[in-house]
């Protein structure tokens, strides 16, 4: 009986399988993977938050993966739509984490930047740095927004000839937290990679 | 047992007979072209297109009467459309149209200099303003290295394609400002009263400019404001010339801007050479502030007031004088895309000067100016898009001279009134027509432009008319007289790849109602022409941390008007202008070095053409650290002793050949980094 209850679950659960769920594309955007993968992924998320704009979630990793191709891509028109996508993406988040999505839109602001630095760094800096603290206001905890709060002032520091003092300190508790995050759930756990940028 | 079987079918069965459909076929563009790694979806369920464009799929569970399929990808219109359910499968070819390059909106976000269609430089950036050699920090000055912009070292205002500074006009947030430059004394350069550093976005067109803009023969200069400030911050700068502080205070949905600025040249001048003549020291206090406040996402409203006061006697002259500008705008985007515009600016000036002309005399210049403007636009559909307002200008001018013999009073109220229409066309890709017209004080002023993106290369063709009030010492003579006119016509192409600017600009100008004066008598019959040819380069990949800008503008101008009783050349134009800007980083140094050579011909006056212009001008800006900025500028190096021509024909020299600015930026408070703005 019960092998038959299992076995009719199999084939039910795979008769339905044919669509990603969040809770499995989740599992997948958290960690780094190559660029097609990356796209497969984007393009799950996009049919995601077309079935459910409510969902903020989709819409919030749709935007992330939007971020990160704009680093992979060499086009400057591709990056720059990417990361407009991204940005109108956050923006139709009424509901959801403050703290991850003021994060991820400092990200957003540091690909553009990273766009054309000698331009743009002038232009974004305030954008970056108002985004993490509000991001850190929200949650003292984000182990993301503290990393690359810490790693966007260090290095805008050593251009300039000198230091952010509470680098080390950032660092060493952001490790910390990424640790002791949940990495089975489908909220953000992404950033763990960023420690090789230090 | 035999109830689970029975189960298990009935929902197996339920599961099938929720059809599956297999959807095929392939993606290309407008070209034919596959296009790989398009998202092609209906509902959660999809694929992407492969290298050559095919995609196929099967989509299950469906118990619908139809389907919506959709399909995506980066830099093409998004794809949707409904099909009714097939019976078991669906082939499509799915076609991407590319999104159109909206020669007007898009820009790449990557390039120092933003280049819009037309004749016109968009979004430049303060920073990389200030830091042009010799430019102290000033708008204008710095502006002189444009392309199609004459030297004008003794005035220090903006002449563009052989119009004089009159003919070009400023804005700021699309509000008229009637009095952008500073008063000075006699040989004495003026510069901008607003810093480039409160502005976002630094917009120049020098020829064929957009009918939204009136009263201006030549070009436009729109300055905008930021919209937010998101941090509070607060900071001095001392300098060579003054002290300057101020701060803003960000707020949940706006912020609040005060800056407070006293300059006194008598220090200065007291150890630095020059024919000034100062009896009192040139002194100004301002000051300025700015809130803003977004009640919305979709609403903007700023409100911008600044006052200065600059007092100076030169020789006999003593003047004082007091200048208000105050602005209010409001922005708002609604739900279905139009956007509305709102806006008034009121400017006051009232000057003393005594000893104008000689001892005892007094004379009094007042002039008063209230903006009024309204504007609504929307994008209809993928083909046209629409923007029309009204504005006017109500203006008085006032002009009081008494000595012991003479007690005369002028006065003149020459209001402005003009509604305006645009419509901006994408009828055929990569291509936008603009067609307008402006009504202004019953001219009507068509304008036509088209700008085409061909292989990268922007071509822009515009013709248009554009009018101007007279000059006021004339209207005080002639209530009547007609509205100034000039005739543009510019054609350009410009180029940007790997870093590199290229940009040539052609254009004529065949003016007429110019104000002509016989004895005491002005009438509008005064005509003339200016053509000419611009060039630009400018490269920031040639070596890292290091670009250049080579400028060269011709001019051809005549003109019959004032007092000239035949075609003559303006006194303030010269055949050639050149400028040659450098600018480096030296990271190991933290700094910015700048430096910049101009470079005039000479210019007409009773005895022939003045000596040829040089200026080799230099700037550093020292990056100290986050909360410090040093700046340090010289004009004229070498001191070469530069010469001009004067409206009456004879040969000025400036006050002083050089002149040096060092500078601090201090940021006390706050958590802004490398500010230099208290805006």
């Amino acid at each position: 009986m019960k092998t038959m209850v299992i076995f009719a679950a199999t084939i039910i659960l795979s008769l339905n399988a044919s669509a990603q769920t969040l809770e499995d594309i989740a599992q997948k955007i958290n960690r780094p993977m190559a660029t097609p993968e990356l796209m497969t992924v984007r393009a799950q998320l996009e049919r995601l938050s077309t079935a459910s704009p409510a969902d903020w979630l989709a819409m919030y990793y749709l935007a992330y993966a939007d971020v990160e191709l704009s680093f992979r891509t060499e086009n400057v028109n591709q990056k720059v739509q990417y990361i407009d996508e991204a940005q109108s993406c956050l923006n139709k988040i009424k509901d959801g984490d403050r703290s991850e999505i003021e994060t991820l839109r400092g990200y957003s602001y540091f690909a553009l930047m990273a766009i054309d630095p000698r331009t743009n760094g002038p232009r974004y800096a305030v954008d970056i740095i108002s985004s993490y603290e509000k991001a850190l206001k929200a949650n003292p905890d984000n182990p993301r927004a503290i990393l690359l709060n810490a790693v966007f002032r260090n290095n805008m520091s050593k251009a300039m000839g000198s230091q952010y003092k509470e680098f080390e300190a950032d660092i060493i508790r952001s490790k910390e937290l990424f640790v002791a995050q949940d990495t089975t759930s489908v909220k953000p756990s992404w950033g763990s990679q960023f420690f090789n940028a230090e | 047992m035999k109830q689970f079987f029975l189960f298990f079918t009935l929902l197996l069965s339920a599961e099938c007979f929720a059809q599956d459909i297999k959807i095929s076929g392939w993606v290309e563009d407008e070209a034919a072209e596959p296009v790989p790694f398009v998202n092609i979806y209906v509902g959660t369920q999809g694929t992407m297109s492969s290298d050559n464009g095919s995609f196929s799929f099967f989509l299950n569970n469906v118990d619908a009467n139809s389907i919506t399929l959709n399909a995506s990808a980066i830099g093409y219109e998004p794809y949707s459309r409904e099909f009714p359910l097939p019976t078991d499968s669906l082939f499509v070819i799915i076609v991407l149209k590319n999104k159109t390059i909206d020669l007007q909106e898009i820009v790449v976000k990557g390039a120092t200099q933003r280049i819009k269609g037309g004749g016109a430089w968009s979004n430049l950036s303060p920073i990389a303003i200030a830091t042009t050699g010799g430019s102290a920090g000033d708008l204008y000055r710095s502006m002189q290295t444009m392309p199609g912009v004459q030297t004008q070292g003794e005035s220090g205002k903006l002449v563009v394609h052989g119009g004089d500074s009159r003919e070009t006009q400023t804005y700021i947030d699309d509000m008229h400002v009637m009095m952008p430059y500073t008063t000075t004394g006699e040989n004495m350069p003026a510069r901008g009263r607003y810093s480039p550093f409160m502005f976002e976005g630094i917009n120049f067109s020098s020829g064929g400019y957009s009918q939204e803009y009136g009263d201006g023969l030549s070009a436009v200069l729109p300055l905008f404001t930021k919209d937010e400030s998101k941090l509070s911050k607060w900071g001095i700068n001392p300098s060579t010339t003054g002290l300057a502080g101020g701060g803003t205070k960000s707020l949940d949905k706006g912020s609040v801007s005060l800056n407070l600025d006293y300059r006194n040249l008598g220090p200065y001048f007291s150890v630095m050479s020059n024919q000034l003549d100062m009896t009192k020291p040139y002194q100004t206090a301002s000051a300025a502030t700015q809130l803003r406040f977004t009640p919305t996402k979709k609403t903007i409203i700023k409100s911008y007031i600044s006052y200065d006061r600059t007092q100076f006697a030169q020789g006999i002259r003593d003047l004082k004088e007091n200048n208000l500008y105050a602005n209010t705008t409001f922005r708002y985007t609604s739900d279905n895309g139009y956007r509305l515009f709102v806006g008034a600016a009121f400017a006051d000036m009232t000057q003393h000067i005594m000893g104008a002309r000689h001892e005892g005399d007094i004379y009094k210049d007042q002039a008063q100016e209230l903006h009024l403007k309204s504007k609504i636009s929307k994008r209809l559909n993928k083909l046209i898009s629409l923007s029309a307002g009204a504005e006017s200008y109500i203006r008085h001018f006032g002009n009081e001279y008494s000595d012991s013999t003479v007690n005369r009073s002028l006065s003149a109220n020459p209001d402005r009134f003009a509604a305006f229409a645009i419509a901006t066309l994408y009828l055929v890709r990569n291509m936008n027509i603009d067609v307008s017209a402006r009504l202004e004080n019953d001219i009507l002023s068509p304008r036509i432009s088209v700008n085409y993106n061909l292989s990268g290369v922007n071509l822009s063709l515009t013709a248009g008319r554009y009018l101007q009030q007279p000059e006021t010492n004339y209207l005080y003579a002639n209530k009547d007289l007609a509205s100034e006119q000039c005739l543009q016509y510019v054609t350009g192409a410009k180029y940007m790849h790997n870093g590199k600017i290229y940009r040539a600009e052609a254009y004529y100008k065949d003016y007429s109602n110019l104000p002509l004066q016989s004895a005491a008598t002005v009438t509008s019959g005064g005509y003339g022409y200016s053509k000419g040819l611009d060039l630009y380069f400018s490269d920031e990949a040639l070596f890292k941390n290091f670009e250049y800008q080579l400028s060269y503008s011709f001019n051809l101008s005549e003109r019959k008007s004032g007092t000239s009783r035949e075609m003559t050349v303006p006194y303030y134009v010269s055949k050639h202008n050149a400028s040659v800007a450098l600018k480096y980083t030296v990271t190991q140094l933290k700094s910015i070095v700048g430096v910049t050579h101009q470079f005039a011909s000479g210019r007409p006056y009773n005895e022939g053409l003045t000596k040829p212009y040089n200026s080799l001008d230099m700037s550093i800006t020292f990056l100290a650290n986050s909360k410090l900025i040093v700046y340090g500028s010289v004009s004229n190096i070498l001191g070469t002793k530069n010469q001009f021509s004067s409206a009456s024909g004879t040969i000025t020299r400036p006050a002083y050949h050089r002149f040096v600015y060092i500078g601090a930026f201090i940021s006390l408070g706050g958590k802004s980094a490398y500010d230099v703005s208290n805006f």
